[in-house]
């Protein structure tokens, strides 16, 4: 399985946005996968980056109870409304284990937008997840989709920046949910690195020289070739 | 030792079907036939590069392919790198950077893993490194050179602000790449210190015992910026792009998708970029080499020849008032009539 992301800062990249992600390795006994955590914090500056950090160091501590992404979702945001905060933050869950038929993936979305998978042939579709942000709300509810990644299949986990972006050739579109799966649709059948870099490149060169806000992106990818031995050697050396 | 050609084209057959193992194969078998590190760089890796290009121009690759290719010999350099002999560093220290808002970063990697064979203490920073961070990373880590790298010459205006930043830090600054012409014309008018065709001569001039010039910061020949006519343009892209898009949409092929229209459009933007840099350095044959590429892309793709005359002339309608402009769009369509 292939992971790639990018971050790409708002403005000249000196300010600290509020879009993060991180991939931690699956306690052991979960079948050697992997859990990405991608989120936007709302608003910029200090305050945003003390809740990123916040976020970031509590989802870590409570990895080992990642089996069950509602218990997690609901202890983070018991945290957050504990430390009273006025923020919140929009979270989308992955957890990806390797199988035989490709990616087993369990994702959970907590007031995100939910992932895309593009599949080889090219369809496009969103991960059947929802939920409520967290850290506003006593209680929270969150569904989670499990979707299983075929060789040559794509999950794009990606923050608002990419869709809320304006732009575009004339000047003054918004790049949209839409454009985002077209985007993602030539992708089909591609490794992890193309894709994260092509969707980049194409929100970047919609938004231009004018000012765009900061954005994380997450590609989770079955390969089409799965590595061999001399490969992974090669890497090890 | 066999023709470096020979492994370049199983190379290419590895990285056309996606294939990872079988690529690092070809990279392997290579260092093992006895074909040198920089040699397998260079003729094997390299090779494949450009072979995407003329590939990509004649429409028998998509621009997602150029990505996983691109992407998949970055990974070649990576087992390139783990197999071959270690040399401590014992030269420079440089820093390789790409221009401001470039992508193509493997130019630039390809560089830094030759500086790295060749014993120079070298960092790589990567593409979609703002001019700034670049900068303050120079003051933090205090390099003798930088390289910066740049295949677009679009990013000629961006590539000068940053040669003139460093040189203010006191970093003289080696350049090379597409951006800066083949015989490195645009290179001298955006300041650079220094300018290699490619990296076997950037490492026989590192090598060669003379100093590194101080830097100088101060480009030659830019005198014709006062006219504006680069600002203007560049300031009014997006009313340019409207204005031309409106005027040749009537010419669209049949069957045109909204798709098609977009990449149109986004294509009239690299028209008015390209354009912009060619004010920018005073140069007609940066605009022309971009037009003529353009046709031959189209070509490829069966559009007709009437489309880009058109847009070409609904360009030089909108910028009647701006002679040097004027004088670049001319030439050419004139060239363009003579294809
Ligand atoms: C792969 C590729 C891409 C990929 C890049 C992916 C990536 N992550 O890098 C993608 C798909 C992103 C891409 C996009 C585009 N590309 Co492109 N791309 C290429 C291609 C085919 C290969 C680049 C490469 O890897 N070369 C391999 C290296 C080894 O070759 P090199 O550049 O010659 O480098 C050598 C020397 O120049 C030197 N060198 C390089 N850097 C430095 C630095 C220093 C300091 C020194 C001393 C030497 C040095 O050393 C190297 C080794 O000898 C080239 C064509 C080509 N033949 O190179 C076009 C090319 C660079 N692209 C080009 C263009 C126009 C584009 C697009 C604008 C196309 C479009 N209409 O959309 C877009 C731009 C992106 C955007 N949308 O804004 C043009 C640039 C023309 C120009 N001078 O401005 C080229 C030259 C194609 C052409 N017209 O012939 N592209």
């Amino acid at each position: 399985m292939e992971f790639a992301a990018r971050y790409q800062p708002a403005g000249d990249g000196e300010q600290v946005g509020g879009d993060f992600y991180d991939v931690h390795p699956l306690p052991s006994g979960t079948g050697g996968g992997s859990l990405v955590v991608l989120g936007d914090v709302c608003g910029k500056g200090m305050a945003a980056a003390v809740l990123t950090g916040k976020v970031r160091t509590t989802l870590q501590a409570l990895l080992p109870l990642i089996d069950d992404h509602l218990r997690v979702l609901t202890m983070l945001n018991n945290a957050l409304i504990n430390s009273h905060h006025d923020r919140f933050v929009t979270l989308v869950l992955a957890s990806a284990v390797p199988v035989a038929e490709g990616v087993r993936l369990s994702v959970t979305c907590a007031g995100h937008p939910p992932p895309l998978i593009v599949r080889r042939d090219g369809t496009v579709t969103m991960a059947e997840t929802g939920g409520t942000l967290i850290g506003m709300l006593p209680e929270i509810r969150a569904t989670t989709a499990e979707v299983l990644l075929a060789p040559g299949d794509t999950c794009l986990l990606y923050t608002d920046g990419a869709t809320e972006s304006h732009g575009g050739p004339l000047g003054r579109e918004m790049f949209g949910e839409e454009r985002l799966q077209r985007t993602l649709s030539a992708c089909a059948g591609m490794p992890a690195e193309a894709v994260v870099e092509h969707v980049h490149m194409v929100v970047s060169r919609w938004v231009g020289a004018r000012e765009h806000d900061d954005t994380a992106l997450v590609a989770v990818t079955a390969p089409l070739h799965p590595r061999n031995l001399r490969t992974e050697e090669t890497r090890d050396a | 030792m066999r023709d470096p050609g020979v492994y370049a084209e199983q190379l290419w057959a590895a990285l056309k079907a996606g294939d990872e193992t079988r690529a690092a194969t070809a990279v392997l078998d290579a260092v093992e036939g006895g074909v040198s590190s920089e040699a397998v760089l260079l003729d094997v890796i390299a090779a494949t590069q450009t072979r995407v290009g003329t590939e990509w121009a004649a429409n028998r690759l998509t621009v997602v392919q150029e990505h996983a290719i691109t992407a998949l010999n970055d990974r070649m350099i990576d087992v390139l790198s783990a197999h071959r002999p270690r040399c401590a560093p014992h030269r420079l220290r440089v820093v390789v950077a790409c221009v401001d808002g470039e992508w193509h970063a493997m130019p630039a990697r390809m560089l830094t893993e030759m500086l790295s064979q060749h014993g120079f203490d070298v960092e790589y920073l990567g593409a979609q490194l703002p001019t700034p961070r670049l900068i303050s990373h120079i003051h933090r880590t205090g390099p003798e050179l930088v390289a910066l790298s740049g295949s677009l010459s679009t990013r000629l205006p961006a590539a000068h602000a940053a040669i003139t930043a460093c040189q203010t830090a006191g970093v003289p600054v080696l350049v090379g790449g597409a951006a800066f012409g083949a015989d490195g014309r645009y290179a001298y008018r955006v300041g650079a210190d220094l300018w290699a065709p490619d990296a076997r001569s950037a490492i026989s001039l590192l090598t060669s015992g003379t100093p590194l010039p101080s830097p100088a910061g101060s480009s030659t020949g830019l005198g014709h910026l006062s006219d504006q006519e680069y600002t203007m343009v560049a300031r009014s892209t997006a009313g340019l792009v409207g204005s031309v898009f409106a005027a040749v949409e009537r010419l669209f092929p049949a069957g045109y998708s909204a798709l098609d229209r977009e990449r149109f459009a986004d294509e009239l933007v690299h028209l008015v970029e390209f354009l912009g840099a060619a004010l920018y350095v005073d140069d007609a044959g940066l605009f022309t080499d971009f037009v003529s590429w353009t046709a031959e892309v189209m070509s490829a793709r069966e559009i007709s020849a009437e489309l880009l005359d058109e847009t070409v002339g609904a360009l030089t309608d909108q910028l009647r008032d701006f002679p040097r402009a004027r004088g670049f769009l001319d030439g050419a369509r004139r060239q363009l009539v003579g294809l």
